[in-house]
């Protein structure tokens, strides 16, 4: 079965730059993919590329069509939340639905306005004035009174305070994600999605450094904390970092049999935001 | 169809604004004029009498021969339907000069902001996140500043051309009649006739313009009103430093003299006697001469060219500085 999003060998370079590094993945259906890497990683490109916003080198297929030259069909089945400043500031709220309901034939503008109702955003204002939190509002709403298959989400709630971070992703599974339906996040901030994660893919200068699913994860990785005499034992097990807390040794070891660390101290499986610190090499 | 009625309408309500603006300060200017040409052609008139009847002297147009042969009474009729015809011709004219002007100046600034704003704030995500194809996007972006901005000057000319009709003092008909003029020149239906060949003659020639600044405005990383203008001026620099003429200059200016001139000889009155009653009015010289020349012909294949160009290039989504 052909996967939800076929990605072959996909680069992208904005003048001497190379933004994307012939990246090649398999996203299956029904899954929340975390898409994670520092600034500047190749997060954002990739994204453009899978919606169709940029060109690329490469090919990809999702829902079995190539963004490039299907964009137009393509994004009728996807919903997407760029980033909070895309959404035009000189129309009004209003303006917005009344745009979405031209163009787009799986738009439920009843829905939307349902949405924004819980909202305190006006559909007399304008985009720019709104706050930052209402824009991210607004897209959302938007976002969720259109019936899509996949969803992609680039950096949805930088810059918003945890209340607002917190509601969005408590919206975006509630209102949207059934099982059926996928989302793929872009972040930096690992730990704020983490917990609504299926796969989780590392991406560092335009490469993949990690594709895997969260079971994968918990059982490659093991946070491993000792007493200061077991370091020794530890370290020949080939760590991947290790830092001291409250005067014990805490190691990040990958691909070691629990069994045999178990005696040595107590394993604990480890945030994302562990791993992706430690696979980073602390860059992050 | 809905889907690219939404796309014009996009547009509009980007727009509209800047329009309403211009049709107001438009409407000021017409009850300004009117309020002008009727209260200044009767001071003008009663004054011109007074002097010239207490000097015993008139000052007529020493061209027109006719009147010299006129009775006194005659001469003041003649003399008052000079002014009014002057006065009225060139606030008809004036008017639609105007417009027609302005309204290019706003296309030009719509088209070169058109893909560019877009880019700049980062919108444009927004737009090709939607089920819209680029085509439709940029041929939307084309007819709005083409066919669009061409329509509201139109629609404000026509306006102007009703409300002189409708200021001017005494009866038209008389004064007109008075003036030598075949009435077919001044009717209405032939005043806005002529002004919808002039808008269709004035889209051939603004097609080519509009796709070149609709490309600059998917290119360019910075100032694309700057860039854009500026090319333009150093092609014609360049070709008159290679060629040794004008001819590229005058081409991109070409269609502000056939303004000029028709409104000067269709509109004024200054060929009038020498139209026949019935005879049709050409512009251009002729309209379908001039639609169905070369002309037209080349204007098409640069249009088709700087839009196929700006295809390819607002697909790769170039960012700005």
């Amino acid at each position: 079965m052909e996967p939800l999003i076929h990605i072959r060998d996909v680069s992208k370079s904005y003048g001497s730059t190379q933004a994307l590094k012939a990246i090649s993945l398999d996203i299956p259906a029904g899954r929340i993919v975390g898409l994670v890497g520092p600034n500047g990683a190749g997060k954002t490109t990739l994204l453009r590329a899978l919606t169709g916003s940029i060109d690329y080198h490469g090919h990809i297929r999702i829902l079995g069509l190539e963004p490039r030259n299907r964009r137009e069909k393509l994004v009728a089945f996807t919903g997407v939340i760029h980033d909070v400043a895309v959404l035009p500031p000189w129309m009004k709220v209003r303006h917005v639905l009344d745009y979405m309901q031209g163009v787009h034939p799986r738009f439920n503008r009843q829905r939307c306005e349902e949405f924004l109702a819980t909202t305190a955003i006006e559909q007399g204002k304008k985009v720019k004035q709104l706050s930052k939190g209402m824009k991210t509002q607004l897209h959302l709403a938007v976002v969720m009174a259109t019936d899509t298959r996949l969803l992609i989400l680039d950096e949805p709630t930088h810059g918003l305070d945890i209340l607002f971070r917190k509601r969005f992703y408590t919206t975006i599974l509630d209102e949207y994600f059934d099982g059926d339906k996928s989302i793929v996040i872009s972040t930096h901030q690992v730990e704020e999605v983490e917990h609504i994660l299926s796969d989780v893919i590392f991406i560092r200068e335009g490469s993949v450094l990690l594709n895997i699913t969260m079971d994968q994860l918990r059982e490659e990785f093991v946070q491993l904390t000792v007493p200061a005499e077991k370091t020794d034992e530890v370290r020949s097990l080939g760590p991947l970092t290790e830092h001291e807390l409250f005067g014990r040794k805490v190691f990040l070891l990958r691909d070691v049999d629990r069994a045999t660390v178990e005696p040595l101290g107590e394993v604990q499986v480890p945030s994302v935001s562990d791993v992706f610190v430690a696979l980073m090499g602390g860059e992050a | 169809m809905r889907s690219y009625l939404s796309l014009l309408v996009r547009e509009w309500r980007e727009w509209r604004m800047v329009m309403i603006v211009v049709g107001s300060l438009y409407v000021l200017g017409l009850a300004g004029s009117a309020l002008m040409l009727y209260k200044g052609s009767d001071a003008l008139i009663h004054g011109d009498i007074r002097t010239n009847w207490a000097q015993g002297e008139w000052d007529f147009d020493e061209d027109d021969e006719d009147i010299e042969w006129l009775s006194p009474k005659e001469m003041v009729s003649a003399k008052r339907s000079q002014i009014l015809l002057f006065g009225w011709t060139h606030m008809l004219r004036a008017g639609v000069s105007f417009i027609n002007l302005v309204l290019l100046v706003l296309a030009l600034f719509y088209l070169v902001d058109a893909v560019y704003k877009e880019r700049a704030d980062g919108s444009t995500f927004f737009y090709r996140g939607l089920p819209v194809g680029d085509l439709s996007i940029l041929s939307s972006k084309l007819l709005f500043g083409t066919v669009g901005f061409l329509a509201v000057s139109f629609t404000l000319g026509v306006i102007w051309v009703l409300f002189a009709q409708l200021t001017i003092p005494g009866n038209l008909a008389d004064v007109i009649a008075a003036a030598g003029l075949s009435p077919s020149q001044v009717a209405t239906t032939d005043l806005i006739g002529d002004w919808a060949l002039f808008h269709i003659l004035q889209l051939a020639w603004l097609l080519p313009f509009a796709a070149y600044f609709l490309f600059v405005s998917t290119v360019t990383r910075s100032r694309p009103l700057l860039i854009g203008v500026g090319v333009l001026i150093l092609l014609g620099l360049l070709w008159r430093f290679l060629a040794g003429d004008n001819a590229l200059l005058r081409e991109i200016t070409a269609n502000l003299d056939v303004l000029g001139d028709t409104l000067k000889t269709e509109w004024l009155g200054t060929k009038g006697p020498e139209i026949a009653p019935g005879e049709s009015i050409e512009l251009f010289g002729s309209f379908s001469g001039y639609i169905l020349s070369l002309r037209t012909v080349i204007s098409l294949l640069v249009t088709g060219g700087f839009f196929g160009l700006t295809f390819f290039a607002y697909r790769r989504n170039l960012p700005v500085s």
